[in-house]
């Protein structure tokens, strides 16, 4: 959609609105789903963040590269084919939706595994959904920066290309939160631990 | 016919790698606020949209 920025300023903010849109209901549903479970469960909020604490840590040993296994997520990239088999309204929001889920296409980083992981373990949809929507506004905000770094609407492959080079330090700050939402974690259950005696 | 290419490809790098601190420097720090006043959800939702962000999946 950035090379849309460049040159129909409106229509490409209204796609912008439509994809982040469609994200964030696949966000709440895939939040509300993962967390429904769990919240049928008999409730220790410390155990379970601390079994959250223990997949962060996983994960965070994973992008660390020391320790190595899948994510579970589909192999697979959104369709760019829907965008001439449907109207453009129903693709871009076709896009939103399968990229928004988290789980329908290949991760580079297991950071949305993080969120997945704490908010079904906790199993309160309402904190699944708002943490799996809050990453996804994250990846849909990041279309705002696009049309300010292309040249010209034909730079999109030079531009992806040159972006490769700053994978490690994009790389890096996923560490680093990760190190902060698993610090957090700890001082969560810190804090429910003093509340509980 | 030639590509046309951005204005200069360390300038789109260092940009987004500026833009990226940027926003995981808020993101941390609201998080920590949240932290301070008792909100660990307003914590996590926050780094959640810093890690979101690295996925850079608008470009």
């Amino acid at each position: 959609m950035a090379p849309l920025g460049k040159v129909a300023r409106k229509q490409w903010t209204l796609n912008v609105l439509i994809f982040t849109a469609a994200g964030i209901v696949a966000s709440l549903v895939v939040g509300e789903l993962i967390a429904t479970p769990g919240a049928h469960l008999s409730r220790d909020i410390t155990a379970s963040l601390a079994i959250a604490s223990l997949g962060v840590l996983a994960l965070l040993a994973r992008e660390l590269a020391w320790i190595s296994f899948p994510l579970p997520n589909l192999q697979r990239q959104t369709d760019p084919r829907w965008r001439w088999r449907t109207f453009p309204v129903l693709a871009i929001a076709a896009w939103g939706f399968d990229i928004g889920s988290s789980v329908t296409t290949w991760a580079t980083f297991s950071g949305a595994w993080a969120m997945l992981i704490i908010g079904g373990v906790l199993g309160e949809p309402q904190t699944a959904a708002a943490l799996l929507a809050a990453f996804w506004c994250g990846r849909a905000a990041t279309l705002l920066i696009g049309p300010g770094l292309l040249s010209a609407p034909t730079s999109t492959a030079e531009l992806l290309e040159d972006l490769s080079t700053a994978a490690p330090v994009l790389r890096t700050i996923h560490v680093a939160t990760l190190v902060c939402v698993f610090a957090t974690l700890i001082l969560w259950i810190g804090f429910t631990s003093r509340v509980l005696n | 016919m030639a590509t046309v290419r951005p204005v200069d490809d360390a300038h789109t790098t260092y940009a987004v790698v500026r833009i990226s601190v940027f926003v995981a420097v808020a993101g941390v720090t609201f998080a920590g606020i949240a932290d301070w006043f008792g909100s660990p959800r307003v914590a996590l939702a926050n780094l959640a949209f810093v890690l979101g962000w690295t996925q850079l999946v608008g470009l």
